[in-house]
């Protein structure tokens, strides 16, 4: 029974892994960066869900939306104030450029918010679940459920509205989008502002449960990577895949075995993955 | 290069009296700076700029970018200190054997990542390195997570001293060691760079099909280059051992480590010769300048804010460690180059065709 | 840009780096804290308590303590105390770099710190190196005073002795309440800090009557800790012994509760448990968890200093002073008072009235009965105490000559709070 219980837990982390992985394939995907800076976005809109709480006493569910349209537009002036410059870059400037803003980013909210761990109080989807000896945090499912919900707009956006079309063309070929008459900066911009969105949902959904404070991007920033990249960069549905299977694989390896190696597990998974199929699962090229 | 025509003899750009002038400069500045404070600073300098450069030569030249760096660096100071700690046998004779598992090491990990593109290689050195992190934090024959503490050995002479290479006296055999690791690191790169080698490490890193076309054998060249870069890297690291006299898993292979290592050349300027030493030299004193300043300052009458109110600076990833200011002015100093001189700080100096 | 201007700036800088100079007579004692990294915000608060001691022996405060009544040391004529810090952010290097240059350039009489044993460990190497003097207040692991050093004193209980006081109260307990316990399990973050609570409760587990230890460690940096509580679970112990910073505790105690995980009763070496964010955080869910910490407000029934020197903390940050920052307060004062009583500033005269130390139990605002450094410059008469949380606050419940209450023991299961 344990073992169910294993399973699942696994796969709720996993969505949440996935959810972040998901915005990370995006932006690769439409132009070929790799925004180290991603889970410090996720990390903002904690915050700013914690504030909406704590000075607006906005219940977390009330305030997602917002949050979500607020990062869409912090991903957007991202994009415009350094993204831009990454377009076409190689891949040093682009881990130089993206690192140094994750540096200030971290830097940023420590200086405002001081190095406390923050949490929000109970709220309407704390408390327990128990089904059938299976024990589950609540939060955690809404969470889940939340991020699953997300990861099904976003892919009804990509592939059913003019706009995600238009995504998708300019992610293929920015050359022929461009001839097609798609605005490709404008691309960019909703791609790094999607990003950031989605990412600050599945922030603001953590922040019912987890604890806030300016290192948390960082924690689950590295396990999305990994799904990234076993589940190839450029696909956004493979990033979805890789970060339930990373989050089946955390879990579940460190419970058979030891705590301590459980992201040993989804390393190797990776590095076998690649040896075998250098795009990853579904990858571009 | 030709001086017989009258110009001037040029490395990379910077005449050759200004190369020989720094050489004579960084010689003599211990012994005109006598603070152990300055001495450090110049001597983590070199130590990151032996490692940049050492990193440059597989990042830069031949274009796989590496963030797992960490692993060989480690491993050298693991070596050092295990022998040491353990049965008193210092670097002189452990640097064979650290070497040698560092060259197994680069074989085990680059052989199968060779074939890895863009960022998936750089990805795959991250977690290859961070998977060794988390095998030696739990290893407990090295100390696992607390690490091997070097016990203070009192030289009777000199020649002792040597042996055991501590020094407690002075700074200066530490210094003198490190430039010369240095200035080899150096020279080899600058023989890279303009000979053969360093052409083929170029095809390979620009036109791998292309080269591979031709008939390079792209494989055995990544490889070369991985171990020079290695071999400067684990003896960097077995200094790191004998400087600090403490080895734990994160101030030795963490993640943080293998970036500092690849920051170092990438914000200098890779695919140079000089970029990873200017990157170094104004980095680290920067830095240390920053946070021997802007450190530690709380005020004491903080505001009461319980959240929410400007407070006290941190930081968490870098050499920085000032607190925010540094690691603001730090991360901004990256934006900012990487937006407007996106080949590292030496492109102040050199154009880039 | 030419080469000029670059070499220039370069010098500028490294000039630039220099410490700066103060008074001749002051007693100057450098301080290495972790204001940066994973355990800024204890090094921050934990400074905060340095800075508020060296604030009370300065200047005049109305409080029951040595120095506090009077301005600076009184036997250097007032001379006050000057201090330098710097950050170490949690790297043993920076710490063994920053210690050389307070030392050199700063001109320290004598060291304070470091919050990190990995820290504490190479600083204090440089200090024993220059003969200087090097008092933790904060880094308790055992294998800092093991090394027989003639500088470096520690005022803190280690792991050692935390595990043993663990011990005692469990077989006490057990004793007291008639309810079995012999399978024990270690949840611990896996750094210098965590490891050393489980290498000590390793060490002597069996001659407190227990039979079984599972050891779950993790690593700093992990999201989540569902299989650590998934393999607790199914190991199903009877006693927890917990080392967790901020994050990780509370995290580790939701997942006890969504997981339903109940053993009897989870001891945690203070930090996370310790902090009052953690029962801000969990509201009724931390009640039942033991803390072993060296501060308690209870304490303040016997002396009066330990209420004052909270609301002056209080006063400065905000936050109500804890476990850490007391203890680094005390080692503050442990200077101050070596400083008082040594005849010059020199080295030597500072290292005997070090070895000399002997301040009473009622002078500190920690629970030890004392400061008196053994040969290896352990305090032997350093304690702490447990306490538990019960109705959100933290009572103290052994040793039982500070028990304000009764432990409640075995915890009772989740559904039933």
């Amino acid at each position: 029974m344990i073992y169910v219980q294993v399973a699942l837990d696994g796969l709720i982390v996993g969505l949440m892994f996935a959810l972040v992985a998901m915005g990370l394939s995006l932006i690769y995907g439409i132009m070929d960066v790799v925004n180290f800076a991603h889970g410090e976005f996720m990390m903002i809109a904690m915050y700013a869900s914690f504030f909406m709480w704590t000075y607006l006493g906005f219940d977390p569910l009330l305030s997602s939306p917002i949050i979500a349209v607020c990062m869409f537009g912090f991903g957007v002036l991202i994009y415009r104030w350094l993204g831009k410059y990454l377009v076409g870059a190689t891949l040093i400037p682009q881990v130089f450029a993206t690192f140094g803003l994750m540096v200030f980013m971290q830097a940023g909210a420590n200086f405002l918010w001081k190095a406390d761990t923050r949490t929000l109080p109970e709220n309407w989807s704390s408390g327990l679940f128990q089904f059938d000896g299976l024990f589950f945090n609540m939060a955690e499912l809404v969470a889940a459920g939340g991020a699953l919900a997300t990861a099904v707009l976003m892919f009804w956006f990509i592939n059913r509205t003019e706009t995600g079309l238009a995504l998708q063309a300019t992610a293929e070929d920015q050359q022929a989008a461009r001839l097609l008459g798609i605005d490709t900066d404008r691309m960019f911009a909703i791609a790094w502002g999607l990003s950031a969105a989605t990412i600050g949902i599945g922030g603001v959904l953590l922040s019912t449960y987890y604890v806030i404070n300016p290192l948390v991007g960082v924690k689950w920033v590295l396990p999305a990577f990994v799904a990234v990249a076993i589940g190839g960069f450029g696909s956004v549905l493979g990033a979805f895949y890789g970060g339930i299977i990373i989050g089946l694989i955390q879990v579940g390896g460190g419970f058979l075995t030891s705590a301590n190696y459980k992201t040993l597990f989804a390393y190797g998974l990776f590095l076998l993955i690649v040896l075998v199929r250098p795009h990853g699962l579904m990858g571009r090229k | 290069m030709n001086p017989a025509s009258g110009e001037t003899l040029r490395v990379e750009g910077v005449p050759w009296w200004v190369v020989v002038g720094g050489l004579g400069a960084l010689i003599a500045y211990p012994l005109v700076f006598t603070m152990p404070f300055h001495q450090h600073i110049v001597i983590m300098a070199l130590l990151y700029g032996t490692l940049g450069t050492a990193w440059n030569i597989l990042g830069g030249y031949t274009g796989q970018v590496s963030i797992g760096h960490g692993v060989y660096y480690g491993i050298g100071a693991y070596t050092a200190a295990y022998f040491y700690v353990n049965f008193g046998l210092s670097p002189w004779v452990s640097w064979p054997l650290a070497l040698m598992i560092a060259f197994v090491a680069a074989f085990v990990i680059g052989l199968p990542t060779f074939r890895l593109r863009g960022h998936y290689f750089v990805l795959a050195s991250v977690f290859i390195a961070e998977a060794v992190y988390i095998i030696i934090s739990n290893w407990d024959m090295v100390g696992g997570a607390i690490g091997l503490e070097y016990p203070i050995h009192r030289a009777e002479s000199s020649l002792d001293a040597l042996w055991h290479l501590q020094f407690h006296k002075s700074k200066l055999p530490y210094y003198y060691g490190i430039l010369t690791l240095f200035v080899a690191s150096v020279f080899v790169s600058w023989r890279i760079r303009f000979r053969p080698l360093g052409y083929f490490l170029k095809a390979v890193s620009e036109e791998q099909d292309a080269a591979r076309s031709l008939g390079v054998d792209i494989a055995r060249y990544k490889m070369v280059a991985l171990l020079i870069s290695v071999l400067f890297t684990t003896l960097c690291g077995m200094f790191y051992a004998q400087y600090v006299m403490y080895v734990e898993p994160v101030n030795t292979m963490s993640l943080i480590v293998s970036l500092e290592i690849a920051f170092i050349a990438i914000f200098g300027g890779i695919k140079t010769l000089w970029g990873p030493v200017l990157g170094a030299f104004i980095i680290i004193p920067v830095t240390e300048f920053l946070r021997a300043n802007f450190s530690g300052h709380i005020a004491l009458d903080q505001s009461a804010l319980a959240e929410g109110g400007i407070g006290a600076w941190v930081d968490y990833y870098m050499a920085g460690g000032g607190g925010n200011v540094d690691l603001l002015v730090y991360g901004l100093l990256i934006i900012i180059i990487a937006r407007f001189q996106p080949n590292g700080v030496i492109g102040f100096f050199h154009r880039f065709d | 840009m030419r080469y000029k201007t670059l070499i220039i700036g370069l010098v500028a800088t490294t000039v630039l780096a220099m410490g700066n100079p103060a008074g001749a007579e002051d007693a100057r004692v450098g301080v290495l804290m972790p204001t940066s990294g994973g355990a800024a915000k204890s090094g921050q608060e934990t400074l905060e308590a340095v800075k508020l001691a060296v604030d009370i022996i300065n200047n005049v405060y109305d409080i029951d303590l040595p120095f506090a009544r009077t301005k600076g040391l009184p036997n250097h004529g007032g001379a006050k105390i000057k201090m330098f810090t710097e950050d170490h952010g949690g790297r043993p290097e920076r710490g063994r770099a920053i210690a050389e240059r307070l030392i050199t350039q700063d001109k320290v009489h004598i060291l304070q710190g470091a919050f990190h044993s990995s820290v504490a460990s190479p600083s204090s190497q440089v200090a024993e190196k220059m003969g200087i003097p090097y008092v933790t207040g904060t880094s308790e692991s055992p294998a800092l005073t093991a090394r027989g050093f003639k500088t470096f004193f520690s005022a803190t209980p280690t792991a050692n002795d935390i595990a043993r006081d663990f011990f005692t109260f469990l077989k006490e307990v057990r004793a007291s309440s008639g309810v079995p316990a012999k399978k024990l399990a270690i949840m611990h973050i896996n750094d210098v800090w965590g490891t050393g609570l489980s290498k000590a409760a390793t060490a002597i587990y069996k001659d407190y009557g227990f039979t079984e230890i599972q050891k779950i460690g993790y690593p700093p940096s992990v999201a989540d800790l569902k299989s650590e509580v998934l393999q607790l679970k199914q190991a199903n112990p009877d006693v927890v012994l917990q080392a967790a910073f901020d994050a990780d505790a509370i995290l580790s105690v939701r997942t006890y509760q969504a997981l339903q995980f109940e053993p009897k009763a989870i001891l945690a070496m203070g930090a996370g448990f310790a902090s009052p964010t953690f029962i801000k955080a969990l509201g009724k869910n931390a009640d039942y968890n033991y803390s072993h910490t060296k501060f308690h407000d209870a304490l303040g029934e016997k002396r009066p200093a330990v209420g004052q020197v909270s609301a002056e903390f209080k006063k400065r940050t905000g936050k109500p002073i804890w476990d850490a920052p007391a203890r680094a307060f005390t080692g503050m004062m442990v200077v101050a008072d070596a400083l008082n009583r040594a005849k010059s500033f020199s080295p030597e005269d500072i290292l005997a009235a070090l070895r000399a130390t002997d301040i009473k139990g009622s002078d500190l605002i920690v629970p030890y009965r004392g400061v008196r450094f053994n040969s290896k410059g352990q305090n032997e008469l350093a304690n702490g105490l447990i306490t538990q949380i019960q109705g959100g606050k933290h009572y103290p419940v052994w040793p039982s000559g500070v028990a304000t209450k009764k432990a409640v023991f075995p915890a009772p299961p989740w559904n039933k709070r």
